[in-house]
């Protein structure tokens, strides 16, 4: 009897999955597996945010070089006879530019203030070009310098804002971010 | 321009808008913000005034706010040359104590507009 119950205990322990070597060895593996996949995961989320930080930074580069363009045209607005109609067309050109250029950015963190901030001078230019506006069968046309006066005030004011944001994208290109969580 | 000059200028620009008030000076407008008056005496003149707008930004408290400033570029010319015999912008510091009595004028020559319309919409109309 003694002896059959001691079989039996053999038989047990020796079914017992944890007794196996196979079966440390597999999970051995298995762990150091899924060690990998994670480390991998992280390798590629990783190496997925660099890839979109440089992509970022090429676009801000190439947009930087158009916006000193356009910062050099602001600059240069120094014609204080220039009339409603030319100033109109020049602002036109201005305000499409701008806007498209710097729209993209509106949403990232150290620039969007100064998109903002470039955006309402752009329509307060807007605004102060209506105001001198000719009026229709007016008996005395404006004198010279009316049109300049009224909106070379903005002017500069967006110049600057431009200057900015050319320098921001300029010198930090890989820090500045937009919460990653939206775009990567 | 030296502050006796300044004060000087700033009483012309008082009579002128008593003037303006009494519909003594006609003024026209070329453009919603500028208003031009012709002399019809010897010598020929012409005055303008136009107001203009600049934003500004002013931290109060650690707050950015920005802070639109009406200004004015008020000018004499001769005529009919247009030679600018005096030109004040009270964007420029010198003349920014003139911004209040040349506001006064840009809303009295405004005011007299608004009335001229009305009262010959009145008249249109066949009203007292």
């Amino acid at each position: 009897m003694t002896i059959a119950v001691a079989a039996l205990e053999k038989t047990a322990q020796s079914d017992f999955w944890g007794s196996h070597g196979d079966f440390w060895v597999s999970t051995f593996i298995g762990v150091i597996g899924l060690g990998f996949t994670v480390w991998a995961v992280i390798a590629a989320t990783g190496a997925k945010r660099a890839a979109n930080r440089a992509a970022r930074s090429v676009k801000m580069q190439s947009v930087a070089i158009e916006l000193m363009d356009i910062a050099k045209e602001l600059g240069s607005f120094d014609d204080q006879s220039i009339l409603y109609p030319e100033a109109r067309e020049f602002m036109r050109e201005i305000n499409f530019k701008l806007r498209r250029l710097i729209a993209p950015f509106q949403d990232y963190d150290e620039l969007g203030d100064f998109v903002a901030s470039i955006r309402e001078n752009l329509t307060n230019t807007q605004k102060a070009l209506s105001g001198v506006k000719p009026v229709p069968g007016a008996e005395e046309a404006a004198p010279v310098g009316t049109v300049y006066n009224a909106i070379e005030g903005y002017v500069a004011i967006i110049g600057d804002g431009v200057a900015d944001l050319v320098g921001l994208m300029h010198t930090a290109p890989m820090n500045i971010g937009r919460s990653e969580a939206k775009t990567e | 321009m030296s502050t006796a000059e300044l004060e000087a200028l700033r009483t012309e620009i008082e009579r002128i808008t008593e003037e303006t008030k009494t519909r003594r000076m006609k003024w026209s407008r070329s453009n919603p913000t500028t208003f031009i008056w012709t002399s019809t005496g010897t010598p020929r003149g012409r005055l303008t005034l136009q107001r203009t707008s600049q934003t500004g930004q002013t931290i109060t408290g650690g707050r950015v706010e920005r802070v639109t400033t009406k200004n004015y570029v008020f000018s004499v010319l001769e005529s009919p040359t247009n030679n600018v015999k005096l030109s004040v912008n009270t964007t420029a510091k010198d003349y920014t104590t003139l911004r209040e009595p040349l506001e006064k004028l840009f809303d009295t020559i405004g005011v007299g507009f608004d009335q001229e319309a009305l009262d010959f919409l009145k008249q249109v109309m066949g009203r007292p």
